[in-house]
């Protein structure tokens, strides 16, 4: 008999208490962000006047709420408004900051640095400090209640300006220089060499202005004064009434418009990885 | 083909001259290394001639023409960068014909030129792939037929070699002598390797801070540079340098250093009397250093073994004496021990003597 030897604890032990223990704070944390998106899609599937709403109505679910929103309700409006505001916003912001990002990471001007430096510190302005100014603005040039009231107080974005010359100081100055000697302009040299290698880039920037655009909440409700241009954000918040709220149709609006977003997201994936990691090219 | 004339070339970057006054004729169908250390301004002479910066003052003619305002498109010349600078999104074969395409060539002369280009520098597998699915020599080809199918008045290269790995470097000076030879091109080559301006030019341009030091063959400027600058960077292992004063020892002229003496060679006499210093810098390449016994014989120089580096054919001796080290290039079968007492001779045909304070050549 050799009696009972000494058993050393597993090595592994620590580790997997401390693994369970991480899984589970992780596993908390995820249901704590996914809940609200159960709870939302939970609501929207039941035509209902209350807010509480048992789980149950998941495996029975009714499309209800979707059809009035689709097509008994300027729902619809809203979604065009403010699809048509975003890309519109967006492709012009793409086109004037890539360009602008371009003359302020590689033309060298007079002034260039403090020019940049004004550009930047007009972040530093609260958007309280500029809403009624824009309003009298729009509201001279009778642009209240449109497309162009929305859209263009939007292109004034120095973090598209910024995010566009970080992005075009990684490119090699010297693919400029053999684009000069194959015979392209400063045009020719932006839309050939430069657009082409700035596509993360660009991705991400669209991808901010587009999810800006939006969720653009306090300017549209100021400006856009009624469906003919409101767009979702503020348009969402006419449901809610006085006295009682249509929560399955608030929820299904919600809903309905997250799906564009997803959409692009699942689009542009690919670039976005690229672009969040910091827009590298290989060199040569 | 053409002549590339640099006439009186000065280029400042706000207080700082890149380029100091430089004047360079470089004739049809030469093959010209612009040499020097980094920041010596020879890229921005050849970014000058390129016309990717423009001269503060001076002019630049390429042919018979002044090209000081003439965009680089307009020029007729093609350039090879460091970095190669192939475009990341476009395949080999847009590389290569992108520029032939904006300067609206013949669609059956493009092809013409790719598929020549393509077979001579074995890329024709190559033309649909991308530059990053490229080795670094493969790159490098690439550069060289985008270079090549523009069949222009001037090549401009700019230090094209130095990205690659020792040995491919090696055989592409090989291909470019090649090049040079088939093409009849004239080529300016920029590059801080003495080795690549020593192989491949028929003349070498050595800069200092902007300033044009000397510019002949190189095996010229190897046996006769104009000054120690030169003399140091031409050469490898460099020459060595020994600080001196000239005295007269009787009849004979000695070149006297704290820890050694060496005559002054007869027919050497005239110049140094005519130099009217007596403060040298001498200057003796280790191949010109004989290695001998010491038995007390007269005008060698007793030194100690520090290192040897054997090289395969020769080997590099590195000794001391006093405060001075010098290195000797003998045939390997010399083989001395670390440590062991040596006496150096110095072939009097081949010193070297520079003021001491202007640096310049004596002879």
């Amino acid at each position: 008999m050799t009696g009972t030897a000494n058993i050393p604890a597993h090595p592994n032990r620590g580790r997997t208490i401390k693994d369970i223990f991480t899984y589970l704070a992780l596993a908390l944390a995820g249901l704590m962000s996914a809940g609200p998106v159960v709870y939302l899609l939970a609501t929207s599937f039941k035509q209902t006047y209350s807010r509480m709403v048992p789980l149950s109505v998941l495996w029975s679910p009714s499309l209800a709420n979707y059809h009035t929103i689709w097509f008994d309700h300027p729902f619809k409006q809203w979604m065009i408004n403010s699809l048509v505001v975003a890309t519109i916003a967006t492709i012009v912001i793409l086109f004037l900051d890539s360009l602008a990002g371009y003359a302020f990471a590689r033309k060298r001007f007079r002034g260039k640095d403090s020019l940049f430096m004004l550009l930047l510190s007009t972040l530093m302005i609260p958007l309280a400090v500029t809403l009624l100014p824009t309003f009298l603005l729009a509201n001279r040039l009778n642009l209240v209640d449109s497309y162009q009231a929305l859209i263009l107080p939007a292109l004034a974005y120095p973090v598209g300006v910024f995010m566009m010359r970080q992005f075009i100081q990684t490119i090699p100055s010297e693919l400029e220089d053999a684009g000069r000697i194959d015979g392209m302009t400063d045009l020719g040299i932006y839309f050939r060499v430069i657009l082409p290698l700035c596509i993360p880039g660009l991705a991400v920037l669209g991808l901010f202005t587009f999810l800006t655009q939006w969720s653009a909440f306090l300017w549209p409700l100021i400006v856009a004064t009624s469906d003919r241009s409101r767009t979702i954000p503020p348009g969402l918040a006419t449901i809610p009434g006085q006295y009682n709220t249509d929560w399955g149709l608030a929820t299904a609006a919600t809903v309905s418009s997250m799906v564009p977003m997803l959409i692009i997201f699942a689009l542009f994936q690919r670039y976005l990885r690229q672009g969040f990691s910091g827009g590298r090219t290989t060199k040569g | 083909m053409a002549d590339v004339s640099i006439r009186q070339v000065n280029k400042l970057f706000g207080d700082v001259r890149a380029v100091n006054n430089v004047s360079l004729d470089i004739h049809d169908g030469e093959f010209l290394v612009l040499l020097g250390p980094s920041g010596c301004g020879k890229t921005t002479l050849l970014r000058m001639i390129a016309g990717l910066e423009t001269p503060t003052s001076g002019e630049i003619v390429i042919g018979d023409r002044v090209v000081n305002f003439v965009p680089p498109k307009d020029r007729d010349i093609a350039m090879v960068f460091q970095n190669y600078a192939l475009y990341p999104h476009m395949d080999v074969e847009s590389n290569i014909t992108l520029g032939l395409r904006l300067h609206h060539t013949p669609k059956t002369a493009i092809k013409e030129r790719l598929d020549a280009a393509s077979v001579w520098l074995q890329l024709a597998s190559l033309l649909k792939r991308t530059p990053r699915q490229l080795s670094g020599g493969q790159q490098q080809r690439v550069a060289l037929g985008r270079s090549v199918v523009r069949e222009p008045k001037v090549f401009l290269m700019d230090e094209p070699l130095s990205n690659l790995d020792a040995r491919l470097r090696v055989n592409m000076r090989t291909e470019l002598i090649k090049l040079h030879r088939r093409l009849s091109a004239t080529i300016v080559y920029v590059t801080h390797d003495q080795s690549e301006a020593m192989t491949m030019a028929t003349r070498a341009a050595i800069m200092r801070d902007g300033v044009l030091q000397q510019c002949d063959t190189p095996l010229h400027i190897y046996r006769r540079p104009a000054n120690k600058y030169v003399a140091a960077f031409m050469g490898n292992p460099e020459m060595n340098f020994l600080r001196a004063s000239v005295t007269r020892q009787g009849s004979e002229l000695q070149f006297t250093g704290e820890s050694f003496q060496v005559p002054v060679p007869a027919h050497r006499r005239a110049a140094i009397e005519a130099a009217g210093t007596n403060e040298v810098w001498l200057g003796v390449r280790p191949e010109a250093i004989m290695l001998e016994r010491p038995e007390g014989q007269s005008g060698v120089i007793e030194a100690q073994v520090d290192v040897i580096s054997p090289m395969g054919g020769n080997t590099l001796i590195y000794t001391l004496f006093g405060e001075e080290n010098v290195v000797a290039d003998v045939p390997s079968e010399i083989e001395p021990a670390v440590g062991e007492k040596v006496a150096l001779r110095f072939d009097p045909e081949r010193l070297h003597a520079f003021d001491l304070k202007t640096e310049n050549t004596l002879w």
